[in-house]
């Protein structure tokens, strides 16, 4: 009898587990769907498919522009990112440093700060400096908000990488940047592909900064969209959502073929 | 044996970067603040006194903080016990879980939300379910309620509630709990002697996150809530980007960021404590 009872609980307690991860997963699933709906109404297609509206998007002439800015300003910020914070994952592993724990948390600071607090406190910066330039001020800002990853997954990766290594190669004869460079980025290689893929996922999210920094010329992609979803969209606005899961699913696979997924996991949380 | 890398300035690596947030990220901050703060060379408060002295505006400020606490509140209630299932579960349910956590939380904010404005609709999903099941006769408004404001931002911010309560439940050893049992204690009693107080950081950590991010939503008040939810954020894109008031925009911002910096700062000194206690 209170075996019975313990698996009706059991039984119960997995239908939540359930239950709640599709409440969690219901809205991606919905937009992949609707991208495919033969009708213009937003709803779950029941008969057939269509592809009408991914043939649409490349009349969207306001679309491809926003996709290029965001991709530009991503990769440059990604680069940025990774140079600084590497070489900062560096400087705090083997550097002697005073308290390196705090230094580790001013640097994560930037996400903790709501975006549009941040995103405000950088225009009037901008604006009292006479700096003017949109694009520039939108790399300069997603750099802020991308150095966080890097720094947390190199300096997770620094921690496992056994430093004899290097001292081998001084041995060897290298002087210590060239050994750096020839023993250090290729063994850490694959954590160097996930923060950049990190850092380029959080920018063109972001949606914050460039609300703020950006103008009409210079429109990235998540607003481009929020315009989209203003005027009364059709199932286009889906087709191309479904289509930036896609992108960002395919690259989570690859950092996943690269470092695995309970690492991924781990360090992600 | 220290390796003999030490001789070299490693700790340099680190400036350029520390330098750089302390240009682009910690002076527009400061700067943000101060402005807020300081009226003619003296500091006052009188931006904020101003402000909040309007009714209107004092409307926006409780209905952010109403629209927060309602968010974290429901992720609470429904994040507890999912993290509490968490735990039985197999290592291979585990991983499958998290990724169900993991997952949405890389995809882009606005397609989760505008996945929410489909499923809200007049025509949506959940009317169709609400009718099948026969809850309603006919179709509810959703979209542009504040019950299907909360609905999407529960569903959105749910993981960020279940993770540290899971990791603070990962830590009790579950011997605590047959100690108790063995000791005579009932499960009510066991639960809110043992288990809630050592889950106490997990569930103040969850709480400050869903808070923080829902005061300070900006996306999901705009496509869910509609022009007739006013809250903060939106006071605050409409003041620099329409109205042109960069002064108003400025005291709201940095009201908001006290009141994230608030409820961070509280919450981690009651978790301490607690802890220390």
């Amino acid at each position: 009898m209170r075996a019975l009872a313990e698996r009706a609980a059991g039984i119960a307690g997995g239908i939540y587990l359930v239950l709640l991860a599709a409440f969690m997963l219901w809205p991606v699933a919905i937009v992949t769907l609707v991208s495919f709906s033969p009708t213009p109404v937003f709803d779950v297609p029941t008969e057939g498919a269509s592809l009408q509206w991914y043939r649409k998007l490349a009349d969207l002439d306001e679309l491809w522009p926003a996709v290029r800015l965001s991709a530009e300003v991503g990769a440059i910020a990604s680069v940025g990112a990774l140079m600084l914070g590497s070489l900062c994952a560096l400087g705090l592993r083997r550097g002697r440093l005073y308290c390196p724990a705090c230094i580790l948390a001013f640097l994560m600071s930037p996400l903790m700060l709501p975006g549009i607090v941040l995103g405000v406190a950088m225009l009037i910066t901008f604006r009292a400096t006479g700096f003017l330039d949109a694009y520039t001020s939108l790399v300069l800002a997603h750099i802020v908000i991308t150095v966080p990853y890097v720094v947390r997954v190199l300096y997770a990766a620094l921690g496992l990488f056994d430093f004899t290594m290097i001292d081998a190669a001084r041995t060897l004869g290298y002087s210590h940047p060239v050994a750096l460079w020839k023993v250090l980025v290729p063994n850490l290689l694959p954590s160097f592909v996930t923060a950049g893929m990190f850092a380029f996922l959080m920018s063109v999210d972001n949606y914050a900064l460039a609300l703020f920094l950006g103008d009409v010329r210079t429109v990235t992609l998540p607003i481009e969209l929020l315009k989209l979803l203003d005027r009364a969209a059709d199932p286009t606005v889906a087709a191309i959502a479904t289509l930036m899961v896609a992108f960002t699913a395919a690259l989570l696979v690859v950092g996943e073929r690269l470092i695995g997924a309970a690492r991924l996991v781990g360090r992600s949380a | 044996m220290r390796s003999n890398a030490d001789d070299a300035p490693y700790g340099v690596l680190a400036v350029p970067a520390l330098a750089y947030l302390l240009l682009v990220f910690v002076v527009p901050v400061a700067l943000l603040v101060v402005g807020s703060i300081v009226v003619d060379q003296r500091l006052t408060l009188a931006n904020f006194t101003a402000y909040l002295g309007d009714s209107h505006n004092l409307r926006t400020v409780e209905a952010t903080l109403r629209y927060a606490f309602l968010s974290a509140a429901f992720c609470l209630v429904l994040g507890y016990p999912f993290a509490r299932l968490m735990l039985g579960l197999t290592q291979r349910a585990e991983l499958l879980v998290f990724a169900a956590l993991l997952l949405p939380m890389s995809l882009s904010l606005i397609v989760r939300a505008f996945g929410w404005t489909i499923l809200l609709g007049r025509d949506g999903p959940l009317n169709h379910l609400l009718l099948g099941l026969h809850v309603v006769d006919r179709p509810i408004r959703l979209l542009f309620t504040e019950t299907g404001l909360v609905l999407g931002t529960i569903s959105i911010k749910l993981p960020l509630m279940i993770l540290p309560i899971f990791l603070a439940l990962k830590t009790i050893p579950s011997e605590l709990h047959d100690a108790g049992a063995a000791l005579g204690a009932g499960p009510l009693y066991r639960f809110a002697r043992i288990e809630l107080p050592l889950a106490l950081p997990g569930i103040l950590a969850g709480f400050a996150l869903v808070f923080a991010q829902a005061a300070a939503a900006y996306v999901l008040p705009t496509l869910l809530g509609g022009a007739r939810m006013q809250i903060m954020s939106n006071a605050i894109v409409d003041s620099f980007l329409i109205l042109q008031q960069g002064a108003v925009g400025s005291t709201i911002t940095v009201l908001l960021l006290a009141i994230v910096t608030a409820v961070l700062v509280l919450t981690s000194a009651l978790a301490s404590r607690r802890v220390h206690a």
